[in-house]
């Protein structure tokens, strides 16, 4: 640990950072004993203890060419081998040769009708990627030769995303190998998040970044429509050459500036326990810097948000800070120094994605104040600091992990912040939901794929969007009304604290909930609602009521016995326990549990009431319910509801018409 | 003639609304056909939402505020369901169109001719000039059509042009000018085709059955008139739009979530006023092309026919000489039927 500070500091530091480097080491010193000694650069890290188990170490040196949107670079890997096994090979990530048309990536983009929405034809402009001119390995000689594209997922040898070597002699256990990459990058047409939009510049999956050597093999996919990342844990020094008028925003901490007199300048950052790293770059960046205390101490909050955009600054920040302080209290504590939040270009698609300690978010310069579309996106990339930056669980293979736990979160803290009903809208006249719509989401595409799926093989993206976010969302939401809410916040800060800085697994998730909740019968839920494609409907099919002695005529004022028949309809394949709450004309109500095993269950009753009205989950908890309208009914009919939808319906109508006999 | 198109001392576009509130009953049965429209999609939409929403404790969710999630939901489990509901209100907006084309010439004849309203004279009235006006439209999709598309492909280069220059509130404002540009042009369009209507139906009533020959008179009238027609027609379209978004305001502001007769009412307000404003415009175009024609022209003889052949002095001809009527009406009488 100490060595590898050591390995830090001699390897990247210039004169200034080398400065900061001491000045840091002073500080350090100062705080803590001198055999404790060490620097946390950018994490709050008690004593500078690494946080994680610091796999690789980057130093890239990038000049980037804003004209020509390209990158030319060099890149060191320093891979340390934990995996108590020899390896010979080491497969890397090329993640920008997804945006040529014969990659698999733009196949299956071109199956959902285009890149990410376009026309059939591949644009030139969207065409993107990275090459190798060179790479070697300190003790291994030149290795240029020995690069080999693969394609573990399809056989697409053209896909070109993933390159591997293969090495003379394995690498043994415990030691570290020095790799030396040259490469360029040419960036696309904004799409998936990378490449350009006007003079605006997003790193996102830019430099060569070796697999993942977990449970006993490589785990390196390639770059699919549906995918996302997977990385070890590691430090990333990296020095970026930019025109003079850009500012930079990136992942870690900036160390160091030094202009070089030729209209560019060379910004060094630095980043530390952390997987991935991506640095924006746009001439329009205002700074709105401020800070957020927790108990680790100071965070930077580093904004960079476009001119264009800058009256709406403060709401990015407001729901930055709100959203760390609720993550803060509910489920851990943000251990980096710096949080960075970039304002991405419009119309681009470089809106909403997570990185490491950086986010890119999104906003118009209208978007009105009681619209959240700013503070959700904000909120759901800051969320993917615990939910895949921290927590990194393999974004190829269980995407549910981090972008499911992440919805159900969001729609947690959103909640908290804007209101239960109105967190995504408040208007006087519409409101909505965030939990409603990640269950609108789930619900447009309830049945084909199953969360566990690994991404890429998900029906469409259609299915991926919607079981991915919406039903894990929407499966989680309902467990917590199984579990009790504050339960399954403390099942989800245990799986934070146990799992930060580590690859788990869904059952490693699963058991956690189990364990916290000391419930061990939620196996057949988990069965069905992640691994599974069951539906779930109930519906109140009869509810009546009607004098016992049924073949007499009721006198005029008959007050009873009445019998009262309801009946209710499991019509889903889903068994899930449900309550059912039957209300009387005397005030009175009772309440039923039924698990559900059967198709149907009927309940009679006799009383000298009539029934009101019959209702299945009458405190709303089981949001996997596909269908709520049924879940009800009220024996004396009100109009409200359908009426007040035929006016709407109506007088859209009637605009309709008159537009189309104006236009005619 | 319509007395007040007889007095010329008024504008077109005050003319244009002196005609309808002189017919105000035009604007009952442009109404009656809009509502039918509206309820024969909204009745069949109505039984669909009551058998889901009337007996269940879910409709609260929209009964109260609107909660656009519920909505969405309702309408996914509307299923199949759903899709007919948007097909039968297709097929009302298209009936409407055809009905919307028969009361437009009865509009235009009760307005030229001065006749009551009554809906006997306009839906006559309507469906004599029916396939005139349908071939009209034809022959003004014709020209603007690519007009049109023309200017809409040239807005789509320059906003890509500009998007690489400009954006947030800038880009805005660009794409909302150019926008503006091409409905004032499709405006233009709207007006030279009222205009033709108008004049179809003057000519009709000299029993002249024209339609393709008072396109370019028409245009040229719009060219001259340019000024009063074209921003009256614009003013109008203002003042309709103004009212109608002034009711949908105070729909929202003013009415409470379960207030279902009073929103109704201001919905349908919403809808008169447009309505109102269309009717309008026809006034206005009806007074540009009768106001184009001469008060009254004198013809004399330019020789005297002998006294054998000599009949009994004639009352002067009116016949209009320089605009698109005239134009029209004296090819009628030399070759009779043109079309």
């Amino acid at each position: 640990m100490f060595r590898a500070q050591c390995d830090f500091a001699v390897s990247f530091m210039g004169p200034p950072a080398l400065l900061c480097g001491l000045l840091l080491g002073l500080v350090s010193s100062a705080a803590a004993p001198p055999a404790a000694a060490q620097t946390a650069v950018a994490t709050n890290a008690p004593a500078g203890q690494p946080l994680s188990q610091r796999v690789v170490a980057y130093t890239i040196d990038a000049k980037v060419d804003a004209q020509k949107k390209a990158v030319d670079a060099t890149e060191t890997l320093d891979y340390k081998n934990l995996t108590g096994q020899p390896l010979d090979t080491f497969p890397f990530h090329l993640y920008l040769n997804a945006f040529r048309p014969q990659s698999s990536f733009a196949y299956e983009t071109h199956l959902g009708g285009g890149i990410r929405g376009s026309a059939h034809d591949y644009p030139k402009k969207k065409i993107g990627g990275i090459t190798i001119s060179q790479i070697s390995a300190d003790g291994y000689g030149d290795l240029t030769q020995q690069m080999q594209f693969t394609a573990p997922d399809d056989g697409n040898m053209n896909d070109h995303t993933v390159m591997q070597v293969h090495l003379a002699k394995p690498l043994a256990p415990g030691e570290t190998i020095h790799f030396h990459l040259t490469f360029h990058d040419k960036f696309p047409l904004s799409v998936a998040r990378n490449g350009y939009k006007r003079d605006f510049l997003m790193g996102g999956q830019w430099f060569p970044k070796v697999g993942v050597f977990w449970h006993g093999a490589w785990n390196c996919h390639q770059y699919h429509a549906t995918t996302e990342f997977f990385a070890d844990f590691g430090t990333f020094d990296v020095k970026l050459t930019v025109p003079n008028r850009y500012k930079v925003g990136t992942s870690g901490v900036q160390v160091g500036e030094q202009k070089n007199g030729n209209g560019t300048k060379t910004l060094h950052f630095y980043g530390e326990d952390i997987h991935d790293f991506a640095w924006a770059a746009s001439p329009h960046f205002t700074n709105i810097d401020e800070t957020f205390q927790n108990s680790m101490g100071t965070v930077k909050l580093h904004g960079l948000v476009l001119q264009a955009h800058a009256s709406q600054a403060k709401r990015y920040m407001s729901v930055l800070k709100d959203t760390m302080q609720k993550f803060d209290e509910w489920y851990g504590v943000f251990p980096y120094k710096q949080m960075t939040l970039i304002d991405p270009e419009p119309d681009s698609e470089m809106f909403g994605m997570e990185y490491p300690t950086l986010i890119t978010a999104g906003t118009s310069w209208w978007m009105p104040q009681r619209v959240y579309g700013l503070e959700l996106v904000t909120e759901h990339e800051f969320g993917h600091q615990y939910w895949y930056g921290m927590v990194a669980t393999n974004e190829f293979e269980e995407a549910w992990l981090d972008e499911g736990i992440n919805s159900y979160t969001e729609a947690k803290v959103m909640a908290a912040l804007y209101g239960n009903e109105t967190s995504v809208l408040n208007f006087p006249m519409a409101t909505m939901s965030d939990l409603e719509t990640q269950r609108l989401s789930y619900l447009g595409i309830p049945d084909y794929d199953p969360m566990t799926r690994w991404a890429w093989k998900f029906y469409n993206a259609n299915s991926y969007a919607a079981i991915t976010y919406g039903k894990t969302a929407t499966v989680l939401t309902t467990l917590e009304a199984v579990v009790g809410e504050p339960t399954m916040q403390k099942a989800l800060r245990v799986y934070f604290e146990r799992y930060r800085f580590k690859h788990p697994t869904g059952t490693d998730f699963l058991n956690t909930i189990s364990e916290v909740s000391g419930r061990n019968d939620l196996g057949p839920y988990f069965q069905d609602a992640v691994y599974g494609t069951k539906t779930l409907d109930y519906a109140v099919v009869d509810a009546a009521s009607e004098p016992v002695k049924w073949w007499k005529s009721p006198p005029k004022h008959y007050k009873g016995p009445w019998r009262t028949v309801v009946a209710v309809h499991r019509k889903g394949d889903f068994v899930f326990p449900v309550t059912l709450e039957v209300r009387f004309s005397d005030g009175s109500k009772t309440r039923e549990h039924w698990d559900g095993s059967d198709r149907w269950v009927r309940y009679t009753y006799v009383k000298n009431a009539k029934v009101v009205s019959a209702e299945i989950d009458p405190d709303h908890q089981v949001l996997l319910d596909s269908n709520f309208f049924n879940n009800s009914y009220v024996v004396a009919a009100n109009g409200t509801a359908s009426w007040k939808l035929t006016n709407y319906w109506m007088v859209v109508e009637q605009f309709m018409a008159q537009f189309a006999s104006w236009l005619i | 003639m319509n007395r007040l198109l007889a007095d010329r001392n008024h504008s077109p576009f005050s003319t244009g609304l002196r005609l309808t509130l002189a017919n105000k009953r035009l604007l009952l049965w442009v109404y009656l056909a809009t509502l039918a429209v509206g309820l024969g999609a909204a009745l069949p939409f109505h039984a669909r939402m009551a058998s889901v929403l009337d007996h269940s404790m879910a409709a609260q969710g929209i009964a109260g505020r609107f909660d656009v999630s519920s909505y969405a939901l309702l309408m996914m489990n509307l299923g199949k369901h759903g899709t007919s509901l948007y097909m039968q209100s297709f097929a009302a907006i298209l009936g409407y169109c055809i009905v919307s084309n028969i009361l437009a010439a009865g509009i235009y004849y009760v307005f030229a001719t001065g006749d009551l309203p009554r809906l006997a004279v306009v839906v006559r009235s309507g469906i004599e000039y029916f396939w005139r006006f349908f071939r009209l439209l034809l022959f003004v999709l014709i020209m603007a059509g690519p007009v049109l598309a023309i200017l809409w492909a040239l807005r789509r280069v320059l906003l890509k042009h500009t998007d690489n220059i400009y954006v947030g509130r800038q880009f805005f404002f660009i794409s909302l000018a150019t926008f503006i540009v091409f409905a004032l042009v499709a405006l233009f369009f709207r007006l030279w085709f009222d205009l033709a209507e108008a004049s179809v139906v003057q000519l009709g009533l000299d029993g002249v059955r024209c339609v393709r020959r008072v396109l370019f008179p028409s245009m040229r009238l719009l060219r001259k008139q340019f000024v009063p027609a074209y921003f009256g027609y614009f003013l109008i379209g203002c003042i309709g739009w103004a009212a109608f978004f002034l009711c949908l305001w105070l729909w929202m502001v003013a009415i409470p979530p379960r207030a279902i007769f009073p929103a109704w009412i201001l919905g349908q307000l919403a809808t008169l006023s447009l309505l109102a404003a269309r009717i309008w415009e026809r006034g206005l175009a009806t007074a540009v092309v009768t106001f184009a024609e001469p008060t009254e022209v004198v013809h004399t003889a330019i020789f005297t026919p002998p006294a054998w052949q000599a009949e009994p002095a004639e009352t002067p001809s009116t016949l209009p000489a320089s605009n698109p009527s005239a134009m029209a009406s004296s090819e009628s009488e030399e070759t009779g039927s043109l079309e």
